[in-house]
């Protein structure tokens, strides 16, 4: 049994540990991170850093009047209906950091139809789907989870969410405790490390889908400490199970989807 | 003032004597109130030391809603959730087996007899019962904090408790253990 003083030195040793490693990760940032909290109420980029480099072959961004092909829409909250690999056209261009441009995509379907704009970032990996595109229906059997139903997201207009927002209580840490029965149980990223989530919980902000940072905490096989990982992430909300207010993170290169739950205050009202 | 707020604070302003104070005062309650949440002493301690980790790393904020012993609390039984989540926790029995010192600190944490008796018998109920009732009753945190730290509301903690209450008399009669009613 450890005592006390011991105890202090190594949780000390730990936090000087993770301030090192932060450090690092700031003075090697890529890509600028911080600027994909730029991209608004759409959905923006998963960033994935690891010793200051992505994990995936960075692509040329599109620039604005070129034409592009999309990715997959793959928000994972349906299944795509036909208008996977559409191509669109950039409309827009926004600098928003020197290092990172957001790019609107507008989307279309074979007939001209548009279907919503994605957003894309300098390197190539979002194209992560607007709303527009997102099911207005209950849809069941998602290829994230074990089966369950998400209630509809039409309602999720901007105004009705930034009202909802004082409605809720911050949760401290969410658990799996706190997650519905269909939650996929993914504790794991890339294998070898943990979420720890709730540093950026974004209390307070409208409960769009916007960026989320998110901690994980390396740890080899026998579990000790071995390193830290700061990802961003989309997160949407998907309003109205149980009491819970839940969000869903989509790790648009990983086949994961995350589940948090935030729950009401006592004097929340109904959906 | 909450003296743990106190040292929360102290440490917040730079002074690394305030964690050492925290440690003090709550690791031994921590790392047994985890034992009960995990069943596991190793997991237990590494729980408890993540936790503080995780205070002196991410310096979340304390609103002062609740006691700072409350909030640690619910943040040390997040941290055994997951990770429970990753590892199967022992059965009670071979986990108290283990000769890792975790008998000495009950004993040193639990000094009064009655209580120890008490205790012993925790280990034979359902884990959430042990959970809340290791918080009322030898952590002395009301209904609500109890509440609060398991992430339940106060009408299902009280329902909670009053089953485990029942499950305990059970194990502590079969012992002839002179029960009094709350």
């Amino acid at each position: 049994m450890k005592t006390h003083d011991e105890i202090l030195s190594a949780v000390l040793a730990r936090r000087d540990a993770y301030l090192a490693a932060k450090e690092k990760r700031a003075r090697m940032a890529y890509g600028g991170v911080t600027a994909a909290v730029c991209c608004t109420a759409v959905a923006a980029s998963v960033w994935l850093w690891k010793g200051g480099k992505p994990d995936w072959p960075v692509k040329e961004a599109p620039t604005a009047g070129t034409t592009v092909t999309t990715a997959t829409p793959t928000d994972g909250f349906h299944e795509t209906t036909g208008e996977a690999e559409t191509a669109g056209t950039v409309t827009d261009a926004a600098q928003s950091e020197p290092t990172h441009t957001a790019v609107t995509t507008t989307r279309t379907d074979p007939t001209g139809t548009e279907k919503g704009t994605t957003m894309a970032s300098t390197s190539g990996i979002p194209l992560l789907t607007t709303q527009a595109e997102r099911p207005t229906t209950a849809t069941t059997d998602h290829a994230f989870g074990t089966g369950g139903t998400i209630p509809p997201t039409e309602s999720e207009s901007t105004t009705t969410q930034a009202a909802a927002s004082s409605r809720y209580t911050e949760i401290d840490d969410p658990t799996e405790e706190q997650l519905p029965e269909w939650f996929p149980h993914v504790t794991a990223f890339e294998g070898e490390y943990d979420l720890l989530p709730g540093g950026s919980w974004p209390l307070g902000e409208p409960l769009g889908p916007q960026d989320l940072w998110l901690h994980y905490e390396g740890r080899d096989e026998n579990g000790r400490y071995v390193g830290d990982k700061i990802v961003t992430a989309t997160f949407y909300t998907v309003e109205g199970w149980a009491d819970k207010e839940i969000l869903a993170l989509k790790f648009r290169d990983y086949d994961t989807v995350l589940y948090y739950a935030r729950q009401e205050s006592t004097d929340a009202t109904k959906y | 003032m909450d003296k743990g707020a106190e040292a929360w604070r102290q440490y917040l302003d730079g002074d690394d004597d305030g964690i050492a104070r925290l440690i003090a005062m709550y690791w031994d309650g921590l790392v047994l109130f985890l034992y009960r949440c995990t069943a596991d002493w190793h997991m237990a301690e590494e729980a408890a030391e993540d936790t503080f980790v995780r205070l002196v790393t991410r310096r979340p904020h304390f609103s002062g809603k609740s006691s700072f012993k409350t909030w640690l609390y619910a943040i040390g039984h997040n941290t055994a959730c997951r990770a429970l989540g990753k590892k199967r926790p022992l059965p009670l029995s071979e986990a108290e087996a283990q000769p890792d010192g975790g008998a000495e600190l009950e004993e040193a944490y639990i000094r009064d007899e009655r209580r120890q008796a008490v205790h012993r018998a925790l280990g034979r109920l359902s884990p959430d019962y042990r959970r809340v009732l290791w918080l009322t009753y030898f952590e002395e945190f009301s209904n609500r904090e109890a509440a609060l730290i398991l992430k339940r509301s106060v009408h299902a903690t009280e329902v909670l408790l009053s089953r485990a209450r029942s499950a305990l008399k059970n194990e502590l009669q079969k012992e002839n253990f002179q029960y009094e009613d709350a």
